[in-house]
């Protein structure tokens, strides 16, 4: 960021300012008002009551941090995050490798893996239904294979079809950016690798790996921004009240703003918003040391 | 500069851009807008408009029906029942000149209901048994004839005609009908047993078809005009037009020159337009096809819940003429005329937001209008049935607006998390504004906080048991109930051996009955929600109670089944001062004589009255047993937003819902909560008992009333997620220890958001 307005304050001495000024007017006045000034306002209302007039100072924070519903939605997203991300990432990455080495078929397959999301939402819901619900084809296929049927959508199996539907929907856009990391790497490495007799393994722990660095951070960071996105096939399939081990802080989120608690809702959003930018900013700073 | 110049023109235009995206999500997303004024014209905020419809009472000096019509020349012309005084008025209805009318001797026309003044002089009426007929004004008749009345007099149909209008020289408008079930039961002689005990048809009662439920088979097609049920004594009866038709005739002949598809006819005009009743307004087809709402009633005494237009038609200077029937007892003559200088007083701007239509917020609009002319009145109904909003939808936009300071003035706050707004500070306290001391405190006092009045029940209903006395003392208890259902006869046979109407022997009879699962649901959770979940709290003993109880009485009653036996029960309908309920299946049964009990939330006193006697004894009320004390349902909670503009009067209107011109009519959703308004509706139902030599309304009420002391919950949300668990239950998916733990989990992070 720094960087970027110190490149901006080089060009206005130069004597570009006004039209540097211009072109970026257009991005910051929209920034401005569909993000900063709500950003602002929310912060705000944490600390206010409900209709923003009167001063509550941390009540609603400590509220929040006492609520037992607050505990359980933010453990279960960070165990989702926890789980999907990582498991996000080698997954794609995987399916980008296996894509480069089936060169022929690739563009075909790169297409298919995109398709999920390009389907719409609701579509996606109605499939789940049909596959998860008690009586869907996932069960059917169980009880002819001689087992018990699963609840998928009451029981703590829920948690592990989100994640599935997680997986399912990001695995291609995730792989087109590894696979744009991995277009990135000089085939003189892998030359150079193999005239030293490295074994395939070794050339992706040596050559690959290392390389694909930079892209490790912008694929984590948006993967842990999307994995945020899962709530909608949450709350479609589920409702507002969903099995506990898929109650998400969106879901919380949802139902507060239901029940107007904003300054809960407000205090919760600022935490989290607080807790994602240190994240992201230690996953940062930590690639930058490796870079 | 150039550069900067284009990227500055960007710019401005994707922030206009925004801003007109902001604007026109202003008034919240689906909400159907309807303003109180004549025409759909909208008040810009805090401005001021002018030229509005004015209603004018015109009524002659006539205490009874009237029966009114327009000459050719433009004068208006009206008759008592019975056409034994003719009343003329050549100045739109101001004055008033007397004279004898044709029937001043003569009792043949004492059923006459609508009429027309030939170009000749001559009355153009219907004559029951007879047919259409002129009459002249000494007395002399002469057969009109209409081929499709005469044949229905010839079958002997019962039959109606209800509206006579002459279009010009040459052509007269009629509106006719035939009994659709004198015909039916003429025609199928078998069927009817299907009919009156509720398995065999259904119909809305206004319009569409009337289908056999068991064969799907559309016995009958076509639009209904109206249709109910009585009840008294040891009978209950149906009865109904049906095949209403609208048709353009020649005065000369008597054939019929069109067939209009428009049923419920009010009137033409000159143009070819035709006008029709739908809701609370008059809509006007053209001849071209397109249907617009000519006149929203919804301010106007036609709208109301005691009017209903009978006729209209357009005279000199665009003025209207509506001829409204007040409960469907007498009738008064008003004029609508576009007043251009009516001017709206902002202070007395407000708008009213509930999610669904409701006919006592319609009676107050009403009310506040006759009493504040300058007011204007917005009324959002936010699930309005013709968009895909759905309740949560609804609700986000409502806070959406509320917070930002654009909300609605009065919230009607049924269906919605009532205690979020109450308790959050977004409803004002009107403690003080205005008198609360006619509403029954006992019910007020659960919504009085620490002094403070944030939410005003209008209405209410009382979760209920209905039997004989002995019936009821050994059924105190849920688990009372409970047993005595299952010790009791299984599902009630609806048919006996001695008819349709002879009831079945009281030692077959169950102790209950209910249409489906969802009817034994509703009555059950309203009964205990209170005691199941009390504040933030969940008693699972309660629930397990609750769960058993249910399961139970479904299983006894076999709830669960596609049974055709118990379809459509409910349909039934019972016109009760002044709109029509829905009767529930459990009281038609207790009524057929099939049951010893009927459970049903009271809504409405002169069924209440109808229920108290079936014939083979006196029955007692009792409040329904469950596991909470004297529990009631708050209905039309009407709360104003702290943000209002105007706070005074939107104080002034949740008076007008308390008053006693809203509170005495039946508006189908719930029992008045003041008690004024209370014995207002025992009046006109022991009023009517006298006329008829009936017994009075017997129900100490006072007394019942005053053993209620918890309003039960009422949210959706709650409702539903137990409602999902409890169907399982019942389906045989879940055990109740399973249901149990279900509801426990569903409801837990439910209750913990709330803490």
């Amino acid at each position: 960021m720094s960087k970027a307005f110190a490149t901006i304050w080089r060009n206005v001495r130069k004597g570009d300012g006004p039209a540097a000024v211009a072109f970026l007017a257009p991005s910051f006045g929209g920034i401005t008002v569909f993000f900063l000034l709500p950003l602002i306002d929310t912060v705000r209302r944490g600390f206010y009551d409900v209709r923003g007039v009167n001063f509550i100072g941390l009540e609603s924070y400590v509220s929040v941090l006492n609520n037992q519903a607050f505990r359980l939605a933010a453990a279960n997203t960070l165990k989702f995050a926890a789980v999907c991300i990582p498991l996000l990432m080698v997954v794609s990455l995987g399916t980008a490798l296996l894509l480069r080495s089936i060169k022929p078929m690739g563009k075909f397959f790169k297409t298919a893996f995109l398709l999920p999301m390009a389907v719409p939402v609701a579509s996606i819901v109605l499939l789940w239904q049909a596959l998860f619900n008690e009586g869907g084809l996932a069960n059917t296929v169980l009880l002819r294979v001689g087992l018990e049927p699963v609840a998928f959508m009451d029981s703590g199996a829920a948690f592990w079809v989100l994640v599935f539907t997680y997986l399912w929907k990001n695995n291609g856009y995730n792989m087109i950016l590894w696979l744009a990391g991995l277009d990135g790497i000089s085939e003189t490495l892998y030359e150079a690798a193999h005239a030293d007799g490295a074994n395939a393994l070794q050339t992706f722990r040596y050559v690959t790996l290392p390389c694909l660095l930079p892209t490790v951070g912008v694929v984590s960071i948006l993967s842990l921004l999307n994995s945020f996105r899962v709530f909608r096939e949450a709350y479609l399939v589920a409702g507002a009240y969903p099995n506990d081990s898929m109650y998400l802080l969106q879901h919380l989120f949802n139902n507060w703003f239901m029940n107007l608690d904003i300054s809960r809702l407000s205090a919760a959003a600022t935490m989290l918003g607080v807790a994602l930018l240190l994240i992201i900013l230690v996953m940062r700073r930590f690639l930058d040391e490796k870079d | 500069m150039k550069k900067w110049f284009v990227c500055f023109v960007c710019a401005a235009g994707l922030l206009l851009l925004a801003t007109a995206c902001g604007r026109n999500g202003e008034g919240g997303e689906g909400a159907n807008e309807e303003t109180s004024r004549g025409e759909s014209r909208r008040v810009e905020a805090g401005g001021e408009r002018s030229g509005r419809y004015a209603e004018v009472d015109i009524t002659p000096p006539i205490e009874g029906r009237i029966i009114s019509m327009v000459a050719q020349d433009g004068s208006l012309v009206a008759f008592d029942e019975g056409l034994r005084t003719r009343y003329d008025s050549g100045d739109k209805g101001v004055t008033w000149t007397q004279s004898p009318g044709p029937g001043a001797n003569d009792d043949r026309f004492t059923n006459v209901q609508s009429a027309a003044l030939l170009p000749d002089g001559r009355l153009l009426l219907y004559l029951q048994g007879y047919g259409m007929t002129k009459l002249s004004p000494d007395g002399t008749t002469e057969h009109f004839p209409v081929a499709e009345i005469d044949d229905a007099i010839a079958e002997g149909d019962s039959h109606n005609v209800s509206l006579i209008q002459l279009l010009d020289d040459q052509r007269v408008l009629l509106n006719y009908g035939v009994d659709w079930l004198a015909r039916f039961m003429r025609e199928n002689p078998t069927g009817m047993n299907n009919i009156t005990h509720g398995q065999g048809s259904q119909g809305s009662g206004a319009t569409g078809s009337r289908t056999e439920v068991r064969t799907s088979e559309v016995r009958m097609s076509g639009s209904t005009a109206g249709g109910g049920i009585s009840a008294g004594g040891n009978n209950i009866s149906l009865g109904g037009m049906f095949g209403q038709t609208t048709a353009i005739h020649d005065i000369a002949t008597g054939s019929l020159i069109s067939d209009l598809e428009t049923p419920g006819t009010l009137g033409a005009n000159n143009n070819g337009d035709v006008f029709t009743l739908q809701g609370h307004s008059i809509l006007r087809h053209t001849s071209d096809g397109h249907i617009d709402t000519f006149l929203d009633g919804t301010a106007f005494t036609f709208g109301s819940a005691s009017g209903t237009a009978a006729a209209m038609q357009e005279i000199a200077d665009g003025c209207i003429i509506v001829n409204v029937s007040m409960y469907g007892q007498y009738n008064r003559l008003f004029r609508y005329t576009w007043d251009h200088d009516a001017h709206v007083n902002p202070q007395k701007t407000i708008s009213i937001w509930s999610l669904e239509d409701n006919e006592t917020v319609r009676a107050a609009i009403t009310e506040i209008w006759r009493l504040h002319p300058d007011a204007c009145i917005t009324y959002e109904i936010a699930l309005s049935g013709d968009n895909a909003v759905s309740v949560s939808d609804a609700i986000r936009t409502l806070n959406t607006r509320l917070l930002s300071g654009r909300g609605p003035d009065i919230l009607i706050l049924d269906g919605t998390p009532v205690e979020s707004y109450a308790n959050r500070g977004m409803l004002l306290d009107l403690t003080g504004r205005m008198d609360v001391s006619g509403i029954y405190q006992n019910l007020l006092a659960s919504y009085t906080d620490n002094g403070r009045l944030h939410v005003i029940p209008t209405q209410f209903m009382i979760p209920a048991l209905l039997g004989d006395r002995s019936e009821l003392s050994n059924v105190r208890t849920l688990a009372a109930l409970a047993d005595s259902v299952v010790n009791g006869n299984p599902a009630a046979p609806l048919i006996s051996g001695e008819g349709m109407l002879g009831g079945v022997p009281k030692e077959e009879r169950a102790q209950l009955h209910f249409g489906d699962l969802r009817e034994l649901f509703d009555i059950m959770w309203q009964a205990n929600a209170p005691a199941i979940v009390d504040g933030n709290r969940l008693d699972s003993d309660m629930l397990r109670a609750f769960l058993e109880t249910t399961k139970a009485i479904s299983d006894m009653y076999g709830l669960t089944d596609t049974n055709e036996m118990m379809a459509g029960s409910s349909f039934l309908s019972f016109g009760g001062g002044g709109r029509v309920n829905t009767v529930p299946a459990s009281l038609v049964t207790y009524m057929l004589q099939s049951t010893n009990m009927g459970a049903f939330a009271v809504t409405n006193l002169s069924l209440l009255h109808t229920m108290m006697d079936r014939g083979d004894g006196e029955a007692f009320i009792e409040p329904f047993p469950g596991l909470a004390p004297g529990v009631w349902i708050p209905s039309t909670l009407a709360g104003v937003s702290a943000d209002t503009a105007n706070p005074d009067f939107a104080a002034a209107f949740i008076q007008t819902l308390l008053s006693v011109q809203v509170q005495q009519i039946n508006h189908g959703l719930g029992l008045p909560i003041t008690r004024s308004g209370i014995a207002a509706q025992i009046d006109l139902i022991n009023e009517l008992m006298r006329e008829r030599n009936m017994p009075l309304f017997g129900v100490d009420l006072d007394a019942f009333i005053a053993r209620l002391n918890t309003p039960t919950n009422i949210e959706t949300t709650l409702r539903n997620m137990v409602w999902e668990t409890v169907e399982r239950l019942c389906q045989g998916r879940l055990d109740v220890e399973g249901a149990v733990r279900e509801i426990e989990q569903s409801i837990r992070n439910y209750l913990a958001e709330r803490s």
